[in-house]
């Protein structure tokens, strides 16, 4: 790995100046895995070298950065599966625009995050501040090889608190990943699917009715075929993306039937933005509640346990016959 | 007599009216008409020159970020002739918020984090801004490419100083801490020309600072007041005479959670007091 500008040890898992000594060095010099920066000098005249720092920056975490989120229990991942510009963003986006605002989703309440500007970096895209106008997120990059992952702290009114963290991953990955599950460029793809605790798979109105509908289409169905393969059955959705827009219900039938042929349970959802004409936030926010309730309730692994057959009711006895 | 001291730790970003809000308060503790009256001081520095701008009705300077002071108070409160120490800290406002736009905190606040009994956490609401966005009104939606950050918004903002304190408390201490009682101040109050109660403003002006205080901090451990230290605007330059002339210890009033309104400034530094650990 090579040492970016401000990065000042030579361990692959510390950020020292950005966040603390991973080894746990008050004075991070002190460290023997510290590079005498140049850095320090460029430093600002208020800074000094025993500031305390904090291991978490506020922009979407890395792989390294979930060890201190998943210290305590394990973070609850959300993951969204669909091909470019399939509308993944802007629902991560309209997620945080209604947790900004207070709303609940479901029994859960907002009790902070470790990226908020990470948030704030695709939300601001639909908040209308001073002189901009809204637009949708931009394209999520496909450089790096793990998903940029978003933090939200939920509780409930008995305080019961959980970490969730949704994977903004790009829509190129599940493209490769879909045509094949060993390539290189499908790594960050292949890492959502297999972590997942829920995965939701955004079906784009907008392309699947649109003139290369033929080819979403036939995107969406490997897609869909590829999970199933790869990441299970279980704890996967079909959510319709821009549903303001009109769809044909003969397609909904047929990508509906794939997905509930390859999930038996797995629930289909929709979401749109508020349409132009009439807008209607409480459907979206409705819609939105609908969907982040399901994909944030724990999913249950079942552990089963073979007892072995004994004749004495006796559990001492229990395993003497087990071979 | 009981004796106990309180050590606040006074959180803020610059132009708040921390150092407003101090001099006030001292003002009416040593006028000796509310339910405190002050007895001793240690150290009257931080807050003098604000004083005398005020009783000359003009607003005081900005405190310097470099500047950090404490002034101890010692302070009866008469109905049970309780004695306390109050340690008030007047600082630049620019630390907090370097401390998130940086990511560090200087050295020194350590010993303030854990040293203190009680949070005064102030906030101008009338400067953070709840933007419109797709949810709340008609848009058109061009989709537009740029990568560009944007800067953290004022709410945010909010949350990551006390996310990164609360962090802070819980790295210190060796068992679990629950971080200490939090009295929120919505100041300049008057600025924001609402009817609302300074809980239902926080609800619904700044919902996701609401949400995560009402999460984090059990209901007795958590206090949100509206005040307004002077009651009104004050120029720098141009005396206001009619201000003079009613005296600065007649000025300012405070709201209490449900919006009832007393001219006593004193009452969010009782609740501080009341609900601070016992050290």
């Amino acid at each position: 790995m090579s040492l970016s500008d401000n990065q000042t040890c030579k361990q692959d898992d510390c950020f020292v100046p950005q966040t603390s000594c991973a080894k746990g060095h008050m004075d991070p010099s002190k460290c023997p895995h510290f590079v005498a920066p140049n850095a320090i000098v460029a430093m600002g005249a208020f800074r000094t070298e025993d500031d305390e720092l904090f291991p978490w920056t506020g922009r979407p975490l890395g792989l390294i950065d979930l060890r201190f989120v998943s210290a305590t229990r394990r973070p609850h991942l959300v993951g969204i599966a669909g091909a470019a510009d399939a509308g993944k963003t802007t629902l991560l986006c309209l997620l945080f625009l209604a947790i900004y605002r207070g709303r609940r989703i479901g029994p859960h309440t907002f009790s902070g995050s470790f990226t908020l500007q990470g948030w704030e970096n695709i939300a601001r895209h639909l908040q209308l501040n001073a002189g901009e106008t809204i637009k949708f997120p931009p394209h999520t990059s496909q450089n790096g090889r793990v998903p940029g992952l978003l933090h939200l702290g939920l509780s409930d009114d008995d305080r019961n608190r959980m970490d969730v963290l949704l994977a903004d991953a790009s829509g190129e990955w599940f493209s490769a990943w879909t045509d094949k599950p060993t390539s290189e460029k499908a790594a960050g793809a292949r890492w959502t699917a297999d972590h997942s605790d829920k995965l939701l798979i955004a079906a784009d109105t907008d392309a699947l009715m649109g003139k290369k509908g033929g080819v979403s289409r036939r995107e969406l169905e490997f897609l869909i075929r590829r999970i199933a393969s790869d990441s299970g059955t279980e704890g996967v959705a079909l959510v319709w993306t821009k549903n303001d827009l009109p769809r044909d219900a003969e397609l909904s039938n047929t990508i509906e039937d794939l997905f509930r042929s390859c999930f038996k349970d797995g629930p289909v959802f929709a979401i749109g933005v508020p349409e132009q004409e009439n807008p209607d936030p409480d459907k979206t926010l409705q819609e939105l509640e609908v969907i982040f309730s399901w994909a944030f309730e724990p999913r249950s692994r079942t552990i089963s346990l073979t007892r072995p057959d004994h004749a004495a009711f006796d559990p001492f006895m229990a395993y003497r016959d087990a071979s | 007599m009981t004796e106990r001291s309180a050590s606040i730790l006074l959180i803020g970003e610059s132009d708040v009216g921390k150092t407003h809000f101090g001099a006030q308060l001292l003002r009416r503790l040593n006028s000796g008409l509310g339910t405190m009256e002050l007895i001793n001081s240690d150290n009257l520095q931080p807050f003098r020159e604000t004083m005398d701008q005020i009783s000359q009705g003009l607003a005081g300077r900005h405190t310097p970020r470099s500047e950090s002071s404490t002034s101890r108070w010692t302070i009866r409160r008469k109905s049970d002739d309780a004695r306390f120490t109050l340690e008030w800290p007047d600082y630049g406002g620019e630390q907090i918020s370097a401390m998130v736009a940086e990511r560090r905190m200087p050295i020194a606040w350590r010993e303030k984090i854990e040293s203190t009994s009680a949070w005064v956490f102030m906030v101008r609401a009338s400067r953070v801004r709840l933007p419109e966005d797709v949810l709340t009104r008609q848009v058109r939606l061009p989709a537009e490419d740029d990568e560009t950050e944007s800067v953290l918004s004022a709410q945010s903002r909010l949350v990551e100083t006390l996310q990164m304190l609360r962090f802070k408390v819980a790295a210190y201490s060796e068992a679990w801490t629950n971080p200490p009682p939090i009295c929120v101040i919505l100041s300049c109050y008057d600025e924001l020309k609402t009817d609302l109660s300074p809980a239902e403003y926080s609800r619904l002006k700044l919902p996701l600072l609401d949400a995560y205080l009402r999460t984090n901090w059990s209901s007795e451990d958590l206090r949100i007041f509206g005040v307004s230290p002077l009651g009104q605007a004050l120029s720098d330059s141009e005396p206001d005479a009619d201000f003079v002339a009613k005296g600065p210890d007649k000025m300012g009033y405070v709201l209490d959670e449900d919006g009832a309104q007393s001219g006593d400034l004193l009452s969010p530094v009782e609740w501080v007091l009341n609900a601070a650990r016992r050290s």
